[in-house]
């Protein structure tokens, strides 16, 4: 029979790590620089626009479900926990990127346009795979050799939305990629990889 | 009392006894066919790439949820398929999800949140990975507890209404774990994120 302040022990810690205790990371990016406010009704959803939101992103770090990222071009959380969401760190994961970018309300029914800020913190309830099958009022497919600006590739685990339209098979994409890759635009050739589907966000206005 | 105490206190409190009375159970199916068999959830499947060799899947029917859980055999990923009856968008599956597994437990439990009752409550699903020795998981879900059979390697595809954070794009799992003869094996709380 183990020594019970042993057996004490154990439980605590194993109570700690079941409990999802995150009390250890007590500064994160989040919590010190992340809000809660209220999306913004938004009338336009333009490419352009939406292509300089997420240009914004870029080199601002990749969250596992995260949603918050200011615009001095440093991931202040590089090299977090790889997977997890409790660092809570700055940058969103790809498709919370893609959520923001694409101004989605959390309403999965409403296809409306809501301005999040960039240091608001949200992911949305989408995941890559849920913006591969157009679940969502606001979410549509489209096939790839149609997806142009801003229209997205999506598989069963990634999405990325496209920044510039290659002309040789690949396109530049906007994405965020990895906690080590951070969020970046790089050249992918999703169009042409089967396990990618075209996505488009329904609504542009311009 | 601390947080941390107090809510363990919540866990022990709620689910001790819970392999009983009052406790919900659910019906379970485990397949194992070809990828081109009709006795495979077709509708599930074809949301998946899994179209050859041989698939283990376990079909899970309860209160809030019916789910399908998909593994090539000996593959390192799983897939799965969550519906509640309401047809949101005219879909019969509300949810589709993929998780990777690692030494046999899920990395994530891939949280869906784009489920809803008929009455349009949010629905939570996740994978929990249950221990070795449990042949039971028990969920609290408010003053309810839901009964999952375990069947096969495959995680457990759980629901739940309350504990769900939704502008958090987040949920809290409460549930205890049931071996042979209804011992505990253990007791926990799980905080899964919309995630990746």
């Amino acid at each position: 029979m183990k020594p019970p302040l042993l057996t004490f022990v154990g439980a605590f810690l194993a109570a700690l790590v079941l409990a999802g205790a995150t009390g250890a990371r007590t500064s994160s990016f989040q919590t010190a620089n992340c809000n809660v406010a209220t999306a913004q009704p938004s009338a336009s959803l333009t490419r352009d626009g939406a292509l300089n939101y997420a240009y914004v992103a870029t080199e601002e770090g990749y969250q596992w479900g995260g949603g918050c990222w200011n615009n001095d071009d440093i991931d202040s959380s590089y090299g977090d926990p790889v997977g997890v969401s409790w660092p809570q760190g700055e940058g969103g994961d790809c498709s919370g990127l893609t959520f923001k970018t694409w101004r989605e309300s959390l309403d999965t029914g409403n296809a409306g346009h809501y301005y999040w800020a960039p240091l608001r913190n949200v992911h949305g309830p989408y995941t890559a795979q849920s913006f591969k099958y157009g679940y969502g009022a606001p979410n549509g497919t489209v096939l790839k050799s149609a997806a142009g600006a801003m229209d997205g590739f999506a598989s069963d685990t990634h999405v990325g939305m496209i920044f510039f339209r290659g002309a040789t098979g690949g396109d530049d994409i906007v994405e965020a990629k990895c906690e080590y890759c951070g969020t970046d635009t790089w050249y992918r050739t999703y169009r042409s990889d089967s396990s990618y589907g075209g996505i488009r966000r329904l609504g542009w206005t311009g | 009392m601390d947080g941390l105490t107090r809510g363990l206190a919540i866990v022990a409190a709620a689910v001790s006894g819970a392999v009983g009375a009052g406790v919900q159970p659910h019906a379970v199916r485990a397949i194992s066919a070809d990828a081109s068999s009709t006795s495979l959830p077709r509708s599930c499947l074809r949301l998946t790439p899994l179209r050859h060799g041989r698939i283990e899947a376990v079909i899970r029917r309860g209160r809030l949820l019916r789910s399908v859980t998909l593994r090539r055999v000996g593959g390192s990923r799983i897939y799965g398929c969550d519906s509640t009856g309401a047809r949101d968008e005219g879909r019969l599956w509300c949810n589709v999800e993929t998780a990777r597994l690692r030494s046999g437990r899920v990395t994530d439990p891939r949280l869906g949140l784009l489920c809803t009752t008929r009455r349009h409550q949010h629905v939570a699903s996740a994978w929990i990975t249950p221990m070795r020795r449990t042949r039971v998981l028990v969920v609290l879900d408010g003053r309810r507890r839901d009964r999952y059979r375990v069947v096969g390697t495959l995680p457990v595809r759980v629901a739940v209404t309350h504990g769900i954070a939704y502008d958090r794009a987040s949920a809290v799992f409460v549930f205890a774990e049931y071996g042979a003869r209804g011992r505990l094996v253990r007791k926990a709380r799980m905080v899964a994120r919309v995630a990746g």
